[in-house]
């Protein structure tokens, strides 16, 4: 499957600017979000991951429906990640002058201390958002420096997505997912909460928003419920603008924001789109959907 | 457009910086400033209030040749609106021909004005015509598929023959013919050439011959 993940930056800046002319409310968020790519795109030569297993046991592991990094190890050096955690905080205080100062301290918290950092990395590695914000909390971490756990939680996963990414990309190189059929990611099991349907074939491409793996997904089915009951699948859009769905499910009641490339007419970028549709995050709350977040991977 | 800081929602990935993590990391949207009465406010719209329109995907199969490609519609207040090649359909896998892709043009035809409205040539209903008769009747289709039933019995059981003209044994009914379909899957048609071997038709043929 055709997949360019990571993307330059003056491809994420085209897109940007084209949002920006519609919605310049947006504008500092997409700074701060190019600030982290930038950070994540610097790493990216510097880190080497090694994928030990051949495309029999990655098959395997498909058809019993288990992710690879559920028992696959990750070997993350901690070094780079506190370093990639220290420029991602700065990038967001550079773009957002407002964040708190102690963002700028976070990647010296205890828990990413030399004799601490793998540990927790080890524990945290596999968690989803609300998974990491619930531990933060528990163990007070957020107290001990003085930022909110979503902020913590954010800053980590940002810290820990080019890590997965070049994962993916090496397992991408042995297999290409046509085996795998669920919402969460193969490779590090996150749920997808955006997908694109392909221009070549119509096809629903789901994309993770932690590794960027991209899998197929059958269309006339609910990813998060499998529901395949066609007159419970429907979809909405903004009228003016076809190519940004939401795909609703009237079984399960969630939604998945999807980008219709034919109808855009080019494969845009779906990690400035997830940004880019928060309103029809917001329509879908109004019309009485919940986000697919709120079932956990199977971590 | 804006998102009101009430409508802040907890979501996860990159979203999250649109969502409460906005105004925890300062980069939320502001509020829209106090109207100023020597210049006109930038209109503004909550992205709450907008109107959506709700669509349909309903799966059919191309009507043209018997290849028989798969079809997602797409209807909007029970009209067709536009078609895609199905993607997940194993014999055509997203892709359609020329006459495929203009498959809704079967649908609408155009009136005066030029206006498309739905055919009224399409048949929505089951039609009858008895032998003799000029005029179709509307009936209902548990009429119509006790009826097709009765007959394929009374045909068969009228012309099944046991033996030929030699005594040699051979259980056939030649007084009917069947034509399966591409429409049809692997497993309905194993059925479909099943139930004719049973009954012993033995004129068998199949409309995907391209």
């Amino acid at each position: 499957m055709e997949h360019n993940y990571p993307p330059t930056m003056e491809e994420v800046k085209r897109e940007v600017d084209l949002h920006l002319e519609k919605n310049n409310d947006m504008a500092q968020i997409f700074d701060v979000y190019k600030g982290i790519l930038a950070v994540q795109l610097s790493y990216m030569d510097k880190i080497k991951v090694q994928v030990n297993i051949t495309e029999e046991e990655i098959s395997d592991y498909f058809r019993k429906d288990k992710y690879l990094l559920s028992d696959q190890n990750l070997k993350i050096n901690v070094q780079l990640f506190k370093e990639i955690l220290s420029e991602v905080c700065k990038a967001i205080k550079e773009a957002s002058p407002e964040a708190p100062d102690s963002l700028l301290k976070l990647s010296e918290a205890e828990e990413f201390k030399e004799e601490n950092i793998e540990g927790f990395l080890e524990k945290v590695a596999l968690f989803s958002k609300n998974q990491l914000e619930d531990y933060v909390a528990k163990e007070e971490i957020d107290k001990a420096v003085g930022l909110d756990s979503e902020v913590i939680s954010f800053a980590i996963f940002m810290s820990l997505s080019p890590f997965y990414s070049l994962y993916m990309k090496e397992v991408r190189g042995i297999t290409d997912f046509t085996l795998w059929r669920q919402s969460y990611c193969p490779v590090c099991g996150q749920i997808a909460v955006i997908a694109r349907h392909r221009s070549k074939d119509r096809a629903r491409v789901m994309e993770c928003w932690l590794c960027h793996a991209q899998w197929v997904y059958p269309r006339l089915e609910c990813p998060y419920c499998e529901n395949k009951d066609h007159k419970k699948l429907r979809f909405f859009y903004v009228p003016g603008d076809k190519a940004r769905q939401v795909h609703v499910c009237e079984e399960c009641n969630k939604y998945l924001k999807t980008i219709d490339s034919k109808v855009m007419e080019k494969d845009t970028l779906l990690d400035v789109e997830v940004i880019a549709t928060t309103y029809l995050d917001v329509l879908a709350e109004r019309e009485g959907y919940r986000s697919p977040e709120e079932v956990d991977a199977l971590n | 457009m804006r998102i009101s800081r009430r409508n802040f929602l907890k979501l996860s990935g990159l979203a999250a910086l649109t969502g409460t993590l906005a105004s925890k990391l300062g980069c939320a949207p502001d509020d829209p400033p106090p109207e100023d009465p020597d210049e006109k406010p930038e209109p503004t719209v909550d992205a709450e209030d907008f109107r959506v329109e709700y669509a349909d995907t309903v799966v059919n199969v191309c009507s043209f040749c018997g290849v028989g490609c798969g079809v997602l519609c797409y209807v909007e207040d029970g009209k067709i609106v536009s078609v895609d090649g199905d993607p997940d359909h194993p014999v055509s896998e997203g892709t359609l021909c020329s006459k495929g892709g203009a498959l809704i043009n079967k649908y609408y035809e155009y009136d005066e004005q030029g206006n498309a409205v739905v055919s009224p040539q399409r048949l929505t209903k089951v039609l009858y015509r008895a032998p003799k008769a000029t005029d179709w009747e509307e009936k209902d289709w548990d009429w119509a598929i006790e009826e097709i039933a009765r007959r394929v019995k009374d045909t068969r059981d009228e012309h099944f023959k046991e033996t030929n003209d030699a005594g040699e044994t051979v259980n056939r009914c030649e007084a009917l013919a069947f034509i399966g379909s591409a429409k049809c899957n692997n497993e309905e048609n194993y059925l479909y050439r099943k139930f004719v071997a049973a009954t012993g038709i033995v004129n068998n043929d199949h409309c995907a011959r391209l």
